[in-house]
């Protein structure tokens, strides 16, 4: 199976998508920079990543529409959407009119560490549940059978 | 625009296990560590939250904005006499629990965007899709319950139920027709026994649909409930969460699901009494104490 990946960065703009794939990858997340939409499409298809960066900086009209297709087919990632003000406030408003995509908006001015805090924060609530308790073993008892047999499970 | 809030639901399958109690006591815990908290009463119809905060008129709640009389929820945010905490009051109207769908979609929309560092939802009882369909949007959910076997049974067919709302999703989206008639046949445990545990659904999945079994293990991975045992009173009521967790894991392949307890305690009905939070009227009560460690597990 392939390696796991956790981030895909989609951009146009090798700097600003750079910058940003060897931010996370510093901190040991593993992330995979894309700038055409079909290998986009195809990394997620493969990785079912849990949080995908979108950087709409200078797209075209064609680009952001087949973006918001791809959001619509991928409910269960993460969206974190970069680039100015007004494109940014536009695909936020879409993605939130459409059923309950999981997205922020992040405007520019472009904050690579703001981002990845972002991604770090996310991650962390969805790989690694915050509370770190022991689970408890089960003493035998007959609760157990009991309950077993309501919900026929034995 | 950044919506940042961690979202806990509050699930008690039965009715009266004590979400409403601790909601607003778990939201004070964690406005007191400093978090921005807001708790909002989604228990359409039979809301009650107010009322552990003393506030004895609601001056606005959920009701105006299912009636369009306001536009954003934000707008029904209520400042508590608790620094850093916020009530959002649950409306009473006929017939609210049964929303319109695309009403409950704006619900969703505009609680998932509230923005602060807990957002506290005060559930109804039950299974129903507007209890499941607020849990989806949770990072996470604490499950409570009591330690008799009326609780637990509900609490473990919750569960699943949620976990099969996200499979069906997740697979209508992918359009597996024939993984969505699986799920169908696995809800008859008499007519296909082999299909009464997930690691039997995942055998099958494995043989018609392969490919989907690594979405089947991520939502399995995505489902962590924390399995409050509320109004214990003993030792062996924390193994009655320890059997619940157990068979969560043995059956429906939840692997990281945490017990806790919170202990039965007068102080709660003390306080209710007087319309105060026990937190607050008996802030070194064995209860109190409960609460706090779990705001201090969620912080
Ligand atoms: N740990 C506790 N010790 C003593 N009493 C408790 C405790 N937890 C809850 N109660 C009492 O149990 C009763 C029901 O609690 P609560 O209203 O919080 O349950 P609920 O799950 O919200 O009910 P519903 O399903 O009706 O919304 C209340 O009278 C409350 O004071
Ligand atoms: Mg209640």
């Amino acid at each position: 199976m392939a390696a796991a990946v956790w981030v895909v960065v989609y951009s146009q703009d090798q700097i600003r998508g750079g910058i940003l794939t060897k931010l996370c990858q510093r901190e040991s997340i593993s992330a995979r920079l894309e700038n055409r939409l079909d290998r986009l499409q195809k990394t997620i298809e493969t990785y079912l990543p849990q949080i995908i960066v979108m950087d709409i900086k200078n797209a075209l009209a064609s680009e952001i529409n087949a973006l918001k297709n791809l959001c619509e087919q991928n409910k269960n990632c993460f969206w974190i959407v970069i680039g100015g003000s007004q494109d940014v406030t536009q695909m936020v408003a879409y993605l939130h009119n459409d059923d309950w995509a999981l997205c922020v908006g992040m405007e520019d001015p472009f904050n690579p560490e703001a981002i990845c805090k972002q991604i770090k924060k996310r991650l962390d609530q969805q790989i690694n549940p915050k509370p770190k308790l022991k689970t408890v073993t089960p003493k035998e008892s007959s609760l157990k059978s009991d309950l077993m047999r309501f919900l026929k499970l034995d | 625009m950044e919506r940042n809030s961690q979202i806990v639901a509050m699930v008690g399958p039965k009715g009266g296990v004590g979400k409403t109690t601790i909601s607003a006591n778990l939201s004070i815990a964690l406005a007191q560590l400093g978090q921005k908290v807001v708790v909002v009463d989604l228990d359409l119809g039979a809301s009650n939250l107010h009322t552990v905060f003393g506030i004895r008129n609601v001056p606005f709640s959920l009701t105006d904005f299912i009636l369009n009389k306001v536009p954003h929820l934000s707008q029904l945010l209520l400042k508590t006499d608790i620094p850093h905490l916020d009530i959002i009051c649950g409306g009473d109207i006929p017939g609210v629990a049964n929303l319109h769908y695309s009403k409950k979609l704006k619900l969703i929309r505009n609680v998932s965007a509230i923005s602060c560092d807990y957002l506290v939802l005060d559930l109804s009882a039950g299974a129903s899709m507007n209890v499941i369909d607020f849990v989806m949007i949770a990072q996470q959910s604490l499950l409570i319950t009591t330690p008799e076997v009326p609780s637990l049974l509900n609490a473990y067919s919750f569960i699943k139920s949620l976990l099969f709302r996200r499979l069906a999703l997740s697979f209508t989206r992918q359009k597996q027709d024939s993984l969505l008639e699986l799920m169908e046949r696995a809800k008859d445990f008499d007519a296909h026994p082999e299909l009464k545990t997930m690691q039997g659904i995942i055998k099958e999945t494995k043989r018609i649909a392969p490919e989907a079994v690594v979405t089947i293990e991520k939502i399995l991975s995505g489902v962590q409930p924390i399995i409050v045992v509320n109004r214990a009173r003993a030792e062996k009521d924390m193994n009655a969460g320890a059997v619940i967790q157990h068979l969560m894991n043995q059956y429906l392949n939840i692997q990281s699901s945490l017990v806790v307890k919170v202990r039965e305690d007068d102080a709660v009905g003390v306080a209710c009494a007087k319309l105060k939070p026990a937190l607050l009227n008996a802030p070194k009560s064995g209860f109190a104490k409960d609460i706090q460690s779990i705001a201090g597990m969620l912080c």
